[in-house]
């Protein structure tokens, strides 16, 4: 059931393969592998990190565009991946840190127009589910909207993505200390934005009462 | 103490299933005994429900429509931007220079080109007087400026004047500041008047990405200033019905309708009926908050009123009668908006909507100079939600309010 980062396989391209070279050389065929090998992984980086958002496509479409402008840095030093989610991550800050100015143009639940969800057609169990899981992740979404981008993005890296503290902090150029000090505060701060909020806390007991070890 | 806090690390390390065994079982122990912990696991549940949900994807068509901008673009020019310059160990340097980058990316219309050879003009072009229609996408040099045009966009270039008049289409311009000479992008409803800054103009508004822009209209007052983040929408054409006298609605505290009340949910035989129904709505709701956009409140009540007909389901009835208070706001009838508001506000007092409608309310009321009632529903709204969006404004607003009285 739980698809964290790390439990799905990403696929790796080796920092020699030919699609690298194509992409530097701006080789269409080898832009658009690169995309399909990381895409995914992109797109889960930027969602758990961002939530629904109508920025969604910007966002990932300017991941790639970063990491095509900056390929001919690329050393090879670390996984293609690793490499490209840090450029996700701080796509993501830029994004957060933005949208506390614009917080007041959008306060809509985004559709995802983009995942019809074929299976809750026929099955009201997955719709409800669907639904409710929209919900719960644009209300979570939105009251971390709250918490300083920085301490968001080390506590979902941490909770979301199963990142460890050295390579969240690592993703987000700071000490260890400070990414454990803003995974407390974030923490802390959650805390104090779902008790306030009585329909999150309700759901919260809700499910404790429901799964008393939690999660899948 | 210091158990708890211990315990309430770990206890992220229990949602996310990393937790030993050892340390499980402690935790578990401590629960039994420690309500707020159990309390701080219950709010850490719902994050591990939401782990537990795949995360957003985009569709087919919108990765296609990305590997086709990635394509067309090329390989641009590397930035010091947003790449890590040291693999493994990650480092972003210069991150303002990123932060435009990004926005630059970001903020670019859909089907843009990003490469000066796509543009039909070449950079440092243009000359006194020159028009462009642009059959593609393109970018253009003018001025100090990056001007970036869309497929169908109609552009005059004044450079004595530092002046884009733009017959329609779309354009974003980031200007370098110049102190002495400020830069206008003119359209035939208002004029935008900047020294430097970054911006996207339609022929329906303003949408600032950095810096500070004026709008005047067309004899040259001042119709808003938007600030960075921000998005200045043109009033309809229509010229709106005169506002009736300042009504004195009674603020009355927005009260829980009773269950009973409720609209029942929908019966399970309909529940495949109702999904169908939910996209649909989730559609109509989407090009009426595109029609609000451009200012066409009778399209935006009109597709409203159909998203009312096809039935939405419980979660979607705030954000269909809040955007239908929205769209009266929009036809200038704000008395109407008011108490449309209100009724969000009545009707789902835990939706995350009856927070917009409760500050509209209070808003609203401060505008008209209903200052007794304005007083009462901003405060009404800030002991609501004391850490809500608005409780800044609100708290303004109330400040305002009190020398006057």
């Amino acid at each position: 059931m739980s698809t964290p980062a790390k439990a799905r396989a990403v696929p790796e391209l080796a920092v020699d393969d030919p699609c690298l070279t194509g992409c530097r050389a701006g080789r269409p065929e080898a832009i658009e592998k690169l995309f399909r090998t990381y895409g995914g992984m992109v797109e889960g980086v930027i969602g758990r990190l961002v939530g629904p958002t109508p920025d969604f496509e910007d966002l990932v479409q300017t991941t790639f565009a970063e990491a095509l402008g900056n390929l001919g840095r690329f050393r090879g030093e670390a996984k293609v991946s690793t490499w490209l989610c840090g450029i996700a991550v701080n796509v993501a800050h830029h994004h957060l840190r933005a949208g506390k100015v614009r917080r007041h143009v959008s306060l809509e639940l985004v559709t995802d127009d983009r995942a019809p969800a074929l299976p809750a057609l026929v099955d009201p169990g997955v719709a409800d589910k669907t639904i409710d899981g929209r919900r719960l992740a644009s209300k979570l979404h939105a009251l971390c909207d709250r918490i300083s981008p920085k301490k968001r993005i080390a506590l979902l890296l941490y909770v979301m993505e199963d990142r460890s503290v050295e390579e969240i902090a690592a993703l987000m150029r700071a000490t260890q200390t400070a990414t454990r000090s803003r995974m407390y505060f974030a923490r802390r701060e959650l805390r104090k934005l779902i008790r306030a909020d009585a329909e999150l806390r309700d759901l919260a007991e809700g499910l404790l009462g429901a799964t008393p070890e939690g999660e899948a | 103490m210091s158990s708890c806090g211990r315990i309430e690390r770990q206890l992220l390390d229990v949602v996310r299933g990393t937790a030993s065994d050892a340390v499980r079982l402690e935790v578990e122990a401590h629960l039994e005994d420690c309500a707020s912990c159990r309390e701080a696991r219950a709010s850490f549940g719902l994050l591990g429900a939401l782990r537990g949900q795949a995360p957003p994807r985009l569709g087919a068509p919108a990765e296609r429509r990305i590997v086709e901008r990635l394509v067309a673009t090329g390989v641009p020019r590397a930035r010091r931007a947003l790449a890590p310059r040291r693999p493994g160990r990650v480092v972003f340097v210069g991150l303002t220079v990123a932060a435009l980058g990004a926005l630059v990316v970001t903020r670019a219309p859909r089907g843009w080109r990003r490469t000066p050879a796509a543009s039909p003009v070449a950079e440092g072009q243009t000359t006194e007087g020159q028009t462009i229609e642009a059959t593609q996408a393109g970018v253009i040099a003018f001025e100090g400026a990056g001007v970036m045009y869309g497929r169908g966009t109609s552009l005059t270039f004044h450079a004595a004047t530092r002046t884009i008049a733009m017959a329609h289409g779309e354009v974003d311009v980031d200007v370098t500041e110049h102190r002495a000479r400020h830069f206008r992008v003119t359209t035939p409803k208002f004029i935008v008047d900047v020294l430097g800054t970054h911006f996207v103009v339609t022929p329906a508004g303003v949408r600032t990405l950095r810096g500070r822009v004026r709008v005047l209209d067309l004899e040259g007052r001042e119709l808003a200033v938007v600030s960075a983040g921000e998005a200045w929408t043109s009033p309809p054409p229509a010229s709106p019905p005169p506002l009736a006298p300042a009504a004195t609605p009674s603020l009355t505290p927005p009260t829980p309708v009773p269950p009973s009340t409720v609209p029942a949910p929908r019966p399970p035989a309909s529940r495949a009926a109702a999904v169908h129904s939910s996209v649909d709505v989730d559609a109509l709701v989407a090009r009426a908050r595109a029609a609000l956009a451009e200012g066409d409140a009778a399209r935006a009540s009109s597709l409203i009123d159909s998203a009312r007909a096809a039935g939405p389901a419980p979660s979607e009835r705030p954000v269909v009668d809040l955007l239908g208070a929205d769209a009266l706001l929009v036809a200038r009838r704000p008395s109407d908006a008011i108490a449309a508001y209100r009724a969000v506000l009545r009707r789902y007092p835990d939706a995350p909507e009856a927070e917009t409608a409760s500050f509209a309310v209070g808003q609203l009321l401060f505008e008209r100079g209903a200052q007794i009632e304005a007083t009462a529903a901003l405060n009404d709204y800030v002991a609501r939600y004391p850490h809500g969006q608005f409780v800044r404004e609100a708290r303004e607003r109330l400040a305002q309010i009190r020398p006057a009285e």
